[in-house]
């Protein structure tokens, strides 16, 4: 099997410090179009797609493997393997924070430092931990996933964006909305909101940086400040930036931030 | 232009705030800057100014905002415009609208992102139908699978019921070969006997020819046992099926199965009492049931726990026997033997098929035991597996009436009657040389024809004493040539001879007959038995 294939890997930048990001739940690789050109003249860039997301080979996605994170984890060491990459900086957005923060533990000597933008570990409120959601809540989100996934929505799914007139909408996000299997979408859902991998954290034992935003409706400020804690070895920036998505809307700001923790 | 009604025309303001969508305009981040009165009512509020200043996703319901902040918010980023989104808004009082959102970018100078015009439609129907289709094609999914299991489940029966069908078949063909050979051999032994029987009879032989005629006579004795369990295998062995009872056939067989099965072995009868008797050939049984304890013997070194169990069950109990519905006599013989692998299993009951040593068995005494069950209307059915000792079941039919008591052999018949007249037809010359020495050889006057148009030319002159014919010849056969005969001479006694001992009565209706091959002996009982068949009448 073609791993480079199969996580439709890219490698880009004229540099030899491995630098690799890896997209949330919803995205793929795109999503950090704006960020790597701040990083490509000193640092060997990595992107890639999860399977059953992007550019993928949905082929490969099988359901008993992805059904936990641990799927998605072998996958990020497999292609960390297959390109021979060690003293890894592995930036990850949301899901995929949680996906280098497993991978570092098992694989330590693997990775020099993590950046993980609007981590969290834990989406459901437990006790007096704050979530942010209820299982009720997930469950709403299924629904609203199956309607834009298999229902009329779906059948819209083409004229979407309304783009004909882009032909290189085949490697965009709106491309890969457009793909997106119902099947695959739901069970990545349930890995990624249903998940609690708080336990996990104190475990890793990599130099982190953790990045919270204003507002960011789905990891709340709060959850920051837990990953903070109980991290180890990490530092916690306080973005200006608002929303879940800091790398899209403020990318400047993001490989600022970024930049520094790396080069320090 | 005014209108002659006198309604004024309607403002923008008004289409804007009574269409019947929901619009709004949004900051880049998603704050709420302008919205209109449809949507404001829709979402329980007097009007927009409370929503003013905060977000979309704080109207959205928690699963929806999931799907905004991860699937919407990312691409709104880039792309100018996403249409047809199914998004949940939530009410004041909690509850929730199902909607289908559009936004539309709002670039600043430069290109740069300012905000998005957003539309949403009331999609509580669409939604609600949505959600039923999806339902339904759910179901529909889970009738296919279930189909699709359902296929799989019959394609496996199907493969296995051609399995057995393929096994029936070979074994169907084994047995046409083997009666045909049998039937053969039947043929060439007719001879051999009676030239034995004759010169044992006839010959002045010193007591070294005695001996080789002797030794010759019983190999040929053997070879005719041989053929007689081809023919059960093959079925084609007559039977003389009658009710029996099985209890009693046991009991008796008792003492001679303990002996030849040795003193190591644990030999254990049990019947079940008040058993109503079977209908089979109890000679035959005997044999079969011989032949099986020997099994049992053979596959425990000699040494080990034998049991003989006897009881009555439906068809039902014995589904993979293929029996014909009713109730069944069951004849159990048990062994703590070494069992039998599927692959030997499957094969145990082929004729010749045996895994004992060279010149231990001769592969024939299950397949006879099957072939006798089989064509007594019941079935034989093996249970074995490798280390766990194997149950050969005998199932045999409820006889109706009640069992007769095992017949007492008849006695030695008296010399022969007085010489008659004889017209012998075979279309083997061989066979028809033997048959009419042996008949000569008892003082009989004997024609000789080698077909039944041979032989009706013969009988257009006067009758003889007796006609005897072979069964299957080509052209006119026994039968036939007998009906014909008697069209000539209506009284005509008749014997048939025939190397197929299964035909039934309807094929040779009540005609006196002789299995080949035959003692002079038998051949001089059958000879007095078919002339006293027929009432001498003076007809010609």
């Amino acid at each position: 099997m073609d791993l480079l294939r199969r996580n439709n890997v890219k490698v880009l930048g004229r540099g030899t410090r491995p630098l690799v990001f890896a997209h949330g739940f919803g995205c793929d690789l795109n999503a950090w179009r704006d960020v790597i050109p701040s990083f490509e003249d000193d640092h060997r860039v990595v992107l890639f797609d999860h399977v059953g997301s992007g550019g993928s080979d949905l082929s490969a996605y099988v359901s008993g493997k992805y059904a936990s994170y641990d799927g998605y984890v072998d996958d990020v060491l497999e292609v960390l393997d297959a390109l021979d990459l060690t003293e890894v900086a592995f930036v990850g957005h949301s899901a995929a924070a949680n996906m280098g923060l497993l991978a570092a533990i098992r694989q330590p000597e693997r990775f020099s430092s993590l950046v993980l933008v609007a981590p969290s570990p834990c989406f459901i409120d437990d006790g007096d931990y704050r979530g942010g959601f209820t299982r009720e809540d997930i469950e709403g989100l299924l629904e609203v996933l199956d309607s834009n996934f298999l229902g009329w929505s779906r059948a819209m799914a083409p004229t979407i964006m309304g783009n004909d007139d882009r032909p290189e909408l085949g490697d965009t996000l709106s491309a890969s909305f457009c793909r997106t299997d119902p099947d695959i979408a739901r069970e990545f859902a349930r890995v990624v909101f249903l998940s609690d991998h708080r336990a996990d954290v104190p475990r890793c034992r990599t130099r982190s940086l953790v990045l919270q935003t204003q507002q960011d409706m789905i990891a709340p400020v709060e959850v920051g400040h837990f990953m903070h804690r109980h991290l180890p070895d990490s530092e916690l920036v306080l973005m200006t930036a608002t929303g879940h998505c800091p790398h899209m809307s403020a990318p400047s700001e993001t490989s600022e931030a970024i930049r520094r923790f790396l080069d320090r | 232009m005014p209108d002659r009604s006198g309604i004024p025309e309607e403002t923008a303001d008004e289409l804007y705030d009574d269409a019947p969508v929901g619009y709004l305009t949004l900051a880049a981040d998603g704050t709420i800057l302008r919205g209109n009165r449809t949507l404001a009512g829709w979402l329980g509020l007097p009007d927009m100014t409370e929503l003013l200043g905060r977000k979309l996703q704080q109207i959205l319901t928690p699963g929806s905002r999931i799907f905004y902040e991860t699937h919407c918010a990312p691409i709104l980023r880039v792309e100018p415009a996403l249409r047809q989104i199914a998004l949940d808004l939530r009410r004041r009082d909690g509850s929730r609208l199902p909607g289908l959102v559009e936004w539309r970018r709002i670039d600043g100078p430069g290109g740069a992102l300012l905000g998005h015009r957003f539309m949403v439609v009331d999609a509580t129907d669409r939604r609600a139908y949505e959600r039923e289709l999806l339902a339904e094609r759910e179901r529909a999914r889970a009738s296919a699978e279930a189909l699709a299991r359902l296929n799989a489940e019959l394609e496996a029966r199907v493969e296995a019921r051609t399995a057995e069908l393929v096994q029936l078949r070979k074994m169907e063909s084994l047995g046409q070969l083997t009666g045909g050979v049998a039937h053969d051999f039947n043929n060439l032994l007719t001879p051999i006997v009676a030239c034995l029987d004759i010169l044992q009879r006839r010959a002045a032989l010193d007591a070294r020819n005695a001996a080789l005629v002797a030794g010759a006579a019983e190999a040929a004795e053997r070879a005719r046992l041989l053929v007689s369990r081809l023919l059960t295998f093959a079925r084609r062995q007559h039977l003389e099926a009658r009710p029996v009872d099985l209890a009693g056939l046991v009991a008796g067989l008792g003492d001679l199965v303990a002996r030849a099965v040795g003193p190591m072995v644990d030999l254990a009868i049990e019947a079940e009492p008040g058993l109503p008797p079977a209908r089979v050939d109890p000679n035959q049984l005997e044999m079969a049931l011989l032949n099986l304890c020997v099994n049992a013997r053979d596959a425990m070194s000699g040494a080990g726990p034998l049991s003989i169990r006897l009881d009555a069950v439906e068809a039902e109990a014995v589904p993979g026997a293929h029996l014909a519905p009713g109730r069944y006599l069951r004849l159990r013989v048990r062994d703590a033997g070494i069992g039998m692998a599927p692959e030997i299993l499957s094969r145990a009951a082929e004729p010749f098929f045996t895994t004992k040593a060279p010149g231990r068995g001769t592969g024939l005494g299950l397949s006879m035991a099957e072939g006798l069950a089989r064509q007594s209307g019941g079935a034989l059915a093996i249970d074995s597996a490798p280390g766990q000792g194997t149950t050969v079941s005998v199932l045999l039919p409820e006889a109706e009436a009640a069992p007769a008591p095992l017949p007492v052999p008849p006695p030695e018949p008296p010399r022969p009657g007085p010489a008659r007249t004889v017209l012998l037809v075979d279309d083997d010359a061989l066979v028809r040389a033997g048959v009419a020495d042996m008949l000569r050889d008892l003082g009989h006057a004997v024609a000789e024809a080698a077909s039944g148009a041979a032989a009706l030319d013969l009988l257009d002159g006067a009758a003889p004493d007796l006609l005897v014919t072979d069964f299957a010849m080509p052209g006119l056969d026994g039968r036939a040539l007998v009906a014909a005969a008697r069209q000539r001479h209506p009284r005509l006694p008749a014997l048939l001879i025939t190397g197929f001992a299964h035909l039934a009565a309807s094929e040779l209706g009540d005609l006196p007959r002789l299995a080949k091959p035959f003692s002079q002996v038998q051949l001089a009982q059958a000879v007095e038995r078919a002339v006293a068949s027929v009432p001498a009448a003076a007809d010609d």
